[in-house]
């Protein structure tokens, strides 16, 4: 409500924006704290994000280095066309997406499984423990992980399919198998980062008004109601924004990875985007190329995101925007 | 902490035991056989004889990494870009994240969308090379500190962190007269150990393994970090391009270096986290501050 | 009359005086090289050997060093050197060699080789920032048609000299240089039959033939049997039958070598090669390809190839092989020193991995191996360098001297060779070196055998890589089963992006049939349909456009 100092009667004619635009400053104002303390990290993003934007514009341009992105011929959506009329477009959007979601399907809740267990650990030490030898897989180079992986799953001798003679199963040759890539691919994923991706529930864990336990057991609760009322409600924020984030990537993967572990008779679950593009070669600089498979990526991503924020704000209370 | 001792829970604790035991096993088993790899005599480790425990005994892996002049200078700047680097970040994130998680802050949904629109969409290396080249950052460490200040993803779960702090926490200290600023230092931040200590590990190991800003930015040695060495004898050893080039035959010695690597990039950093561990204990006292 | 002659002889002395210094003027001491009138690309030289006037002799001239005082400093932007522990940035001794043979200071700008391409194509897209010279291995050409570099072929006119003798050799060289547009940007080093100094080929286990009492196999029926024989007759009598006869890594295309014996050439040329007729054709869909293709599903198919081929990288065939698992590969002739080496050292003290000739085909084709590339590397200088001519002196020297040539493979005097009758020999610091370090690996970390444009000249390669008897042996048998490789001219920006994407549709598609057919998880009788769907794809438009690039090239020879 404005005040009766500023009220004048030519406002009257116009009240609601009047007092919109007067809200708003006013608001700025009294928020001018909280301004000052987003302004380097506002300037940042500005900066190094907003300027370079325009690169945006390499997809739809004949990128020549001496002439610059501003001056490089315009050629529409040439790229694109290019990139769809290869006879695999579909087959390489769909295997990005596939193992994104299959991913999230094991990836995901495998850490929130095991933050919570480990929530439930009363012997401190061995909580540590068990918390940093987990989060260790972490920092073994993907090369060594594929190069394990290829030893332990070897038709040879590797220790798998050693155990499934034993059992009496015949040998796969799973690295060749395209029913395997899938399961190879995320499993080692998991291995390596469960631990690692625990951490930030456990930080989400640790955030919980621990009075809020000491009501719900003098409520009488049990150590599983307690879970289920507690501290699955507690995370749950983190939770739904982390899938959030993670549906907001569906169409990025880990190139060097995929390279590593693929073979031709895996293409038609394994090759993806990036490593086909990889395989073009990119003779010359074919920068323009890219970014338009870059800017389809993202664009594709930025719809998941849009559609999920939007489903997430109207079932639950969290969003990212 | 006293739960009451029912079978059920007793059990249960049980079966979390054993899927613990579990865990150790599979987790530490790849850090020992990288270790035990790093250390063998090169003929058993390229015979893969080595399981578990070492066989034989050689250093020469590691002397094959280390026996390079700038090895120590290159610590010495990957430490530089960690810790400064962290700082900066850390700072910046939690002071960005915290107003957006205050529904009334005025500016929230418009910075918020700002922020999440450039983690999907960006204008690529080119354009970003060119700016940093004409503010006057490139070839210098600046490039590395300033570039990647704020990570939005960072700021998003800081964001949701800080938003389980009450408002009518906030509330109450401003009718004692405190403002935003003070609030933030005084109050939230104690409550926030762990997100700190998150944001802090997570930012830290960013920076202790990333090599390809300054392979871009970085071209004067003496400004580099470790990982970009390591990546270069990574790759030598392990040869993606092995049928481009004219064919060389490793000696095993090299054949093992990928493994004494890990060691020497990793083990810092290893012990970085049970330094942090301690502030993911459970049951911040929130209640007690409002008392 | 006698001071008539007096005179005639005070004459004939002045001028046989002024001869004998002209002759010498221009060169230095440091240069080996006689200033021989070269003629390839100045039609006006003359073929005279020596200069018969005062004036400076005709055609490219490039006398070292090209400045005394220090006053020039180049940036030098290149792969770092593969071997890590050594970067090019610490100024090795090959390079402080090479320093006072030109008279020219370098400043390194080194990338790691894998990111290299990225790091190079980023700074030459951003325009700034660029070195004086840039020494990468791949092609430039659409950098040099927006005009970010220099253009050569004045310099090579005018000083190219050593690189003038070179092209004289090889005159494919020059004509694989060239833009569509007729015109020179890049310098590429160039291999003497790289390939025959150190070649790639078929290694076997000649202790296992041996034990079995077999010859060496000289068709593919022969092979086929001996990898029969070593997996029945257990060669490594350890009782178990664990042999993997033969073995392989690199991927399925490592495979098509085999090609070779049914006189195809799917590896190496990818496939596209010109017949007889100068008509550049696809091998894959020569019903040849599809005998080879079922070669290959029989050895799978039977256990005489390692099912594990698709898959194996370098450690897992070494792992094998160390272990007396396998018995046969494909891999480089070198490999058999390790291998050997480390075989005995494990106790197996008659091991021995012999090279040996390619395999005959059933249809009586002798076999045959492909060469590699002519051109290796490219270097360029920027168009806005401040020192383009010294710069491209350095080049000319560095790249085709002869002098430089020795260096870059066999490295420094007194450190990695000795002369020894008038010929280079390696060290004991290089072929037993104390660190247990290969000598390939030795040579690297004195600067030498970099990821840069050389002239690999076959008499300094083979010292390197010829290193025993046998090995030389075998090199020199396989001679006469050399053949080249085929080489195309750069393509236009039109024809490369006519070509490119399908291409790699192509190449994906065949890549993942014939992977299923060699396991058989595809049947043969499906052959007809994969070659029609290589033509559905478009192989035609690029067959078009490779005859147009092997056209373009064969007429600028």
């Amino acid at each position: 409500m404005p005040s009766p100092m500023t009220a004048s009667p030519a406002r009257h004619s116009a009240p609601v924006r009047g007092s919109a635009f007067y809200k708003f400053a006013k608001q700025l104002v009294s928020d001018k704290y909280l301004i000052l303390m987003v302004l380097p990290a506002v300037a940042y993003f500005i900066i190094f994000h907003y300027l370079p934007m325009y690169g945006v514009l390499m997809a739809f341009k004949n990128f020549s280095p001496s002439r610059g992105i501003w001056n490089s011929p315009w050629v529409g959506l040439k790229w694109f066309e290019q990139f769809f009329d290869s006879i695999y477009a579909f087959r390489l959007i769909k295997n990005v997406l596939l193992l994104n979601l299959y991913n999230l399907l094991w990836s995901f809740p495998i850490p929130i499984v095991f933050a919570l267990m480990l929530n439930e650990i009363r012997k401190n030490a061995f909580k540590r423990v068990v918390q940093t030898v987990s989060y260790m897989p972490h920092f073994i180079s993907v090369v060594v992980i594929v190069g394990m992986a290829i030893t332990f799953l070897s038709p040879n001798d590797g220790i798998v399919n050693t155990a499934l003679e034993k059992l009496g199963f015949a040998k796969i040759n799973f690295l060749s198998e395209p029913g395997w890539f899938r399961t190879i691919y995320i499993g080692t994923d998991v291995w390596a980062s469960f631990g690692y991706n625990s951490i930030l529930y456990l930080a989400a864990l640790a955030g919980i008004d621990s009075q809020m336990y000491e009501a719900a057991r003098i409520d009488g609760a049990s150590r599983w109601k307690q879970l289920v009322h507690v501290t699955l409600p507690g995370i749950a924020p983190t939770i739904i924004i982390l899938l959030l984030l993670q549906l907001g990537r569906m169409m990025s993967i880990g190139f060097e990875k995929i390279i590593l572990l693929y073979t031709p008779s895996t293409y038609e679950v394994s090759d993806v985007i990036s490593s086909y593009v990889y395989r073009i070669g990119l003779v010359g600089g074919d920068f323009s190329f890219a970014a338009a498979v870059d800017l389809m990526n993202a664009t594709i991503n930025f719809v998941l995101i849009v559609v999920f924020n939007w489903l997430s704000r109207r079932l639950t209370e969290t969003s990212l925007w | 902490m006293n739960y009451a001792r029912t079978t059920s829970g007793r059990l249960a604790d049980a079966a979390i035991a054993i899927i613990m035991i579990f865990v150790i096993v599979i987790c530490l088993y790849p850090l020992v056989f990288v270790f035990s790899m790093s250390i063998s005599d090169p003929l058993a480790a390229a015979a893969q004889e080595v399981w578990l425990f070492p066989k034989g005994f050689s250093l020469n892996a590691y002397k094959l990494v280390l026996d390079n002049p700038d090895i120590w200078k290159s610590y010495a700047n990957t430490l530089w870009y960690t810790v400064g680097g962290t700082a900066l970040n850390v700072t910046m994130t939690i002071l960005l994240a915290y107003p957006l998680s205050r529904r009334s802050f005025v500016l929230r949904h418009p910075i918020t969308l700002m922020i999440v629109f450039t983690m999907l969409f960006n204008g690529g290396l080119i354009p970003t090379f060119i700016l940093v080249n004409n503010i006057g950052l490139y070839n210098t460490r600046w490039a590395l500190i300033i570039l990647g200040a704020v990570g939005v993803w960072y700021v998003i779960i800081a964001r949701t962190y800080f938003s389980t702090i009450p408002d009518s926490l906030v509330e109450s200290a401003k009718l004692d007269g405190a403002n935003d600023i003070r609030i933030f230092w005084s109050i939230v931040v104690p409550l926030s150990k762990p997100i700190i200590a998150v944001l802090v590990l997570f930012y830290a190991v960013g920076h202790w393994n990333s090599y390809f800003s300054a392979l871009i930015y970085l071209p004067n040695k003496d400004l580099q970090p470790l990982q970009l060495y390591l990546v270069k004898v990574l790759v030598e050893s392990t040869n993606l391009a092995d049928s481009v080039l004219p064919g060389e035959e490793k000696s095993l010695a090299l054949m093992q270096i990928k493994y004494s690597i890990i060691i020497v990039a990793t083990l810092p950093i290893l012990f970085v986290y049970p330094f942090l561990q301690k502030y993911f204990v459970k049951g911040v006292m929130i209640g007690a501050i409002k008392g | 009359m006698k001071k008539t002659t007096a005179t005639i002889v005070s004459v004939i002395m002045l001028i046989t005086i002024m001869m004998t210094g002209c002759s010498k003027s221009g060169s230095s001491p440091s240069d080996a090289n006689k200033d021989v009138q070269p003629g390839t690309t100045t039609p006006s030289a003359s073929q005279a050997a020596v200069s018969s006037t005062p004036a400076e002799p005709e055609g490219p001239h490039n006398p070292m060093p090209i400045v005394t005082d220090e006053s020039i400093t180049l940036t030098v932007a290149a792969p770092d050197n593969p071997f890590a522990a050594a970067s090019l940035a610490q100024n090795l001794p090959v390079w402080q060699e090479i320093e006072k043979a030109t008279g020219i200071k370098i400043k390194w700008d080194v990338v790691p080789n894998s990111q290299f391409k990225t790091a190079m194509q980023t700074r030459l897209a951003s325009g700034t920032n660029l070195p004086d010279i840039i020494l990468t291995n791949f092609d430039l050409y659409k950098y040099a048609k927006d005009g970010l570099l220099l253009q050569l072929d004045d310099l090579i006119a005018k000083y190219g000299e050593n690189a003038a003798k070179v092209f004289k050799d090889k005159p494919l060289l020059p004509a694989l240089m060239k833009t569509p547009e007729g015109q020179t940007f890049s310098l590429s080093g160039t291999r003497d039959e790289e390939v025959a100094a150190g070649p790639y080929g078929w290694l076997l286990r000649k202790d296992w033939l041996d034990q079995l009492g077999l010859q060496e196999p000289v068709t593919v029926d022969d092979w086929y049997n001996m990898l029969k024989a070593f997996k029945e007759k257990d060669p490594n009598g350890n009782g178990k039958p664990d042999e993997i006869p033969m073995t392989n890594y690199n991927g399925v295309a490592q495979l098509y070598y085999w090609g070779n014996a049914w006189g195809l050439h799917l590896r190496t040329s990818d496939g596209f090669y010109p017949d007889a007729n100068g008509k550049v054709q696809y091998e894959w869909l020569d019903p040849r390809a599809k005998e080879m293709v079922a070669f290959l599903n029989k050895l799978v198919k039977e256990g005489l190839l390692d099912i594990e081929f698709a898959v194996n990288q370098k450690d897992q065939i070494t792992s094998k092989i160390i272990r007396s698992l396998s018995g046969a590969v494909l891999a480089w002739q070198e490999s058999n020193t390790l291998w050997t080496n480390k075989l005995r050292e494990a106790g197996q003290a008659s091991a021995q991995w012999v090279m040996t000739m390619p395999p005959a085909g059933p249809n009586g084709y002798k076999g045959h191996i492909e060469k590699t590339w002519l051109g290796n590397g490219f270097a360029v200088i920027n168009k806005d360098s401040k020192n383009a001519e010294a710069a491209f002196r350095w080049l000319d020297y560095v790249i085709y001297s002869q002098e430089n040539a020795l260096r870059m493979t066999l490295g420094v005097e007194g450190k990695t060779y000795e002369m020894k009758n008038g010929e280079p020999e390696l060290t004991d610091f290089v072929t037993n070196n104390p660190d247990g370090l290969g000598s390939v690996e030795v040579i690297r970390s004195v600067g030498a055998w970099q990821l840069i444009p050389t002239t690999f000249k076959s008499e300094y390669v083979s010292k390197l890589k010829l290193t025993d008897d046998i090995l030389k042996e075998r090199a020199k048998l396989v001679q006469p089963y050399l053949v080249p490789v085929a080489e195309f001219a750069i393509p236009t920006e039109e024809e490369f992006d006519a070509v490119n994407r399908k291409l790699t549709d192509i190449v994906t598609y065949k890549d993942e049939m014939v992977a299923k057919f060699i396991f058989g998880n595809e049947p043969l009788d499906k052959w007809d349909e994969f070659t029609r769907q290589i033509k559905d794809i478009g192989i035609d438009d690029v067959l078009k456009i490779r005859q147009a690039q092997y056209d373009r090239l064969m007429s600028n020879k």
